[in-house]
């Protein structure tokens, strides 16, 4: 059963040997040239699964990942039951609200502590468990890197997610999640990561003066 | 090297005059650099700029910038002028 | 003593952010009775601000008059002026800025500060017809996907460094081609890419919905000089995966919005393959592709004197000594509210 059509991939719900299971399908993009549309769609095949796995030997819980057809460019992973943050961060009691970004902020730390980057870091892509636990979820952009600018990216999406979906509390959002964030990656590496976050805010959105 | 230069210029008229310092004004609260101050008053029809900069080039720099703004005041108002009177004539 | 407006109330639009000088005349009801513009071609490189505002200034009078002329209106039909207040390079802000000033005080008239990036958006949904779009926004100066949520055109992907714009120009004169007038580089780049078949690897950087095109830019300079392929298939390549970049976002941006329409505007908006590629994703998600024509997509006078309208008929003007230009604007910052929802 479809349940999501997203840019990306397609959702699919299914029944896999008992198993309620997810079935993420990356068809080919008409828009783009064959050759590329099967690279990129077979390389993020290859590093979604890695990096989930990854994910999870860094304490971060991640969906189990039950087989990986790369020639169909599909994974089969375990359906994760519970809500998108998304759907409950702005109803939350403020103080609910601020806990929960600062765990989200953790679980952050933890990804970049151990080299692996989201990049697509939003309220959606996280869901909150029927036992109150985080899963992040949607690995497709993701990467393997230490660098500031790439975990600055990195934190600059989460914040532009709040901006987006959750602008009436963005600051206290994001504090929380840099509160937690620094708990995890010590207050050195989140300096220098925030002052990146700053930095790209200044660079990329403006109209910056052109070569 | 400190320099200084004063501008005067003279306009056809007062409400003019008016008109290029309402344009200016802002430009003035806001310089786009701090190596130049400009003051700017207006007497009767009379424009008088007076620069102080820091060094030649950013003196040249503040010069060519209200010359330019001026510039561009002036011939807006000679286009409006030019259509008012025309109007005039046709009437 | 100000006049009501009427639909024979008239607003003058100048448009002075970058390389393109510009005055365009709009009624209140929506008719574009002129948009002249005149733009600046660089002898050789890429724009200096100050430069371009110069010519701004040499051309300003003949833009006015010209307009004034085509448009067959008299000053004192002129109900308000509108400027591009920001974002934009300073010096030419500056110069349009007092311009529209001096214009206003002369009238004495109503002033109205314009955001250049809303104004794209606002002409294109007059000229092509779209109610509530997802807009992909490409130029030299601005990349960014946008929809409109709760009061604002939110951003929802930007470039995290260059523009694709700015990516094809520098290109483009590493390449040794020359801009002419009436033929920006842009368009030169997409004849080589015409003609162009084998698929170069080149960095492809999706982030969320944020883009970087500057790794793309240095990998393709860099096949420039290892003259192993012709120029054909790098332009070819560096269209093809810059532009499915800009697809995948835009289709996020739909997937996620489910808006009923997707909106092409900016200087970029005028290659073909872009448009294509476009059209696909909306097409597959129901959307109707919205095209805005060339004179509308660019930089121009009009989009700025009919967002000046939408936001006069919501009490915003701008009282002149208030009137300073603002370089770094964000399209997000701006309240829009004339559009309900």
């Amino acid at each position: 059963m479809l349940i999501k059509k997203g840019a990306e991939a397609n959702l699919y719900l299914e029944d896999w040997h008992g198993h309620k299971v997810i079935m993420k399908q990356r068809s080919p993009k008409k828009y783009r040239v064959a050759e590329l549309d099967e690279a990129i769609r077979f390389y993020r095949t290859i590093h979604e699964s890695q990096n989930i796995h990854k994910a999870k030997e860094a304490g971060v819980p991640t969906p189990t990942i039950f087989m990986v057809d790369i020639a169909k460019t599909t994974i089969i992973m375990e359906f994760v039951e519970g809500k998108q943050i998304k759907q409950i961060l702005n109803d939350l009691p403020s103080e609910d609200r601020q806990r929960l970004c600062r765990h989200i902020g953790e679980l952050i730390g933890q990804l970049h502590n151990h080299g692996i980057i989201h990049s697509d870091l939003t309220t959606s892509n996280m869901i909150l468990t029927l036992q109150n636990k985080v899963v992040f979820v949607d690995f497709g952009l993701s990467e393997r890197s230490k660098e500031l600018e790439v975990r600055g990216v990195d934190l600059h999406l989460m914040k532009r997610a709040l901006q987006s979906t959750h602008y009436k509390h963005v600051r206290e959002c994001f504090d929380a999640v840099m509160d937690g964030y620094t708990s995890v990656v010590g207050d050195n590496v989140a300096r220098q990561v925030l002052k990146k976050v700053q930095e790209i805010e200044r660079r990329g959105r403006y109209v910056s003066d052109r070569k | 090297m400190k320099s200084h230069v004063i501008v005067r210029l003279n306009f056809p008229s007062e409400r003019h005059l008016e008109i290029v310092l309402s344009a200016l004004q802002p430009e003035t609260k806001t310089p786009p650099s701090f190596r130049s101050k400009v003051k700017v008053e207006g007497v009767g029809a009379t424009l008088t700029l007076s620069f102080e900069a820091s060094d030649t080039s950013a003196l040249r720099a503040a010069l060519n910038s209200y010359l330019r703004w001026v510039n561009i005041i002036n011939d807006s108002c000679l286009v409006l002028d030019s259509m008012c009177k025309e109007q005039i004539k046709n009437t | 003593m100000l006049k009501r407006p009427s639909a024979a109330s008239y607003c003058l639009g100048i448009e002075s952010t970058a390389d393109d000088f510009s005055v365009g005349i709009v009624s209140f009801d929506g008719k574009i009775l002129t948009n002249v513009i005149s733009a600046y071609v660089p002898e050789k490189g890429g724009i200096h601000p100050r430069e371009a505002a110069r010519h701004h200034a040499e051309v300003a009078g003949k833009v006015l008059a010209k307009a004034f002329q085509r448009a067959k209106v008299k000053p004192q039909d002129i109900h308000i002026i509108a400027f591009s207040q920001g974002p934009g390079l300073g010096p030419c802000l500056r110069t349009g800025a007092t311009a529209a000033r001096a214009l206003a005080s002369y009238l004495r008239v109503p002033l109205v500060g314009v955001n250049h990036c809303v104004a794209h958006i606002e002409i294109g949904k007059l000229v092509a017809e779209a109610r509530d779009p997802v807009t992909l926004y490409v130029s030299g100066g601005n990349t960014l996907v946008s929809a409109f949520e709760a009061e604002r055109y939110r951003v929802f992907g930007e470039t995290l460094d260059i523009a694709v714009g700015n990516c094809l120009d520098v290109f483009a004169r590493e390449a040794g081609l020359h801009q002419k007038e009436g033929m920006p580089l842009g368009a030169m780049v997409e004849e080589l890419a015409s003609r162009g078949q084998a698929l170069i690897s080149l960095p492809y950087t999706v982030k969320g919905m944020d883009l970087s095109f500057s790794g793309l830019l240095t990998a393709a300079v860099q096949l420039l000089h290892d003259e192993k392929h012709s120029l054909e298939d790098v332009c070819f390549s560096l269209q093809e995966v810059a532009f499915s970049m800009l697809t995948e976002v835009t289709e996020r941006a739909l997937a996620h919005t489910e808006k009923p329409e997707v909106l092409l505007t900016g200087g970029v908006a005028a290659n073909k393959r872009l448009q294509s590629m476009l059209k696909s994703v909306a097409e597959e998600h129901k959307a109707r592709f919205c095209m805005v024509p060339k004179q509308y997509a660019l930089d121009n006078g009009a989009m700025i004197a009919w967002t000046g309208i939408l936001a006069y008929q919501h009490h915003v003007t701008l009282p002149i000594e208030e009137s300073f230009v603002k370089l770094k604007w964000r399209l997000d910052e701006v309240p829009i509210l004339w559009v309900g929802g």
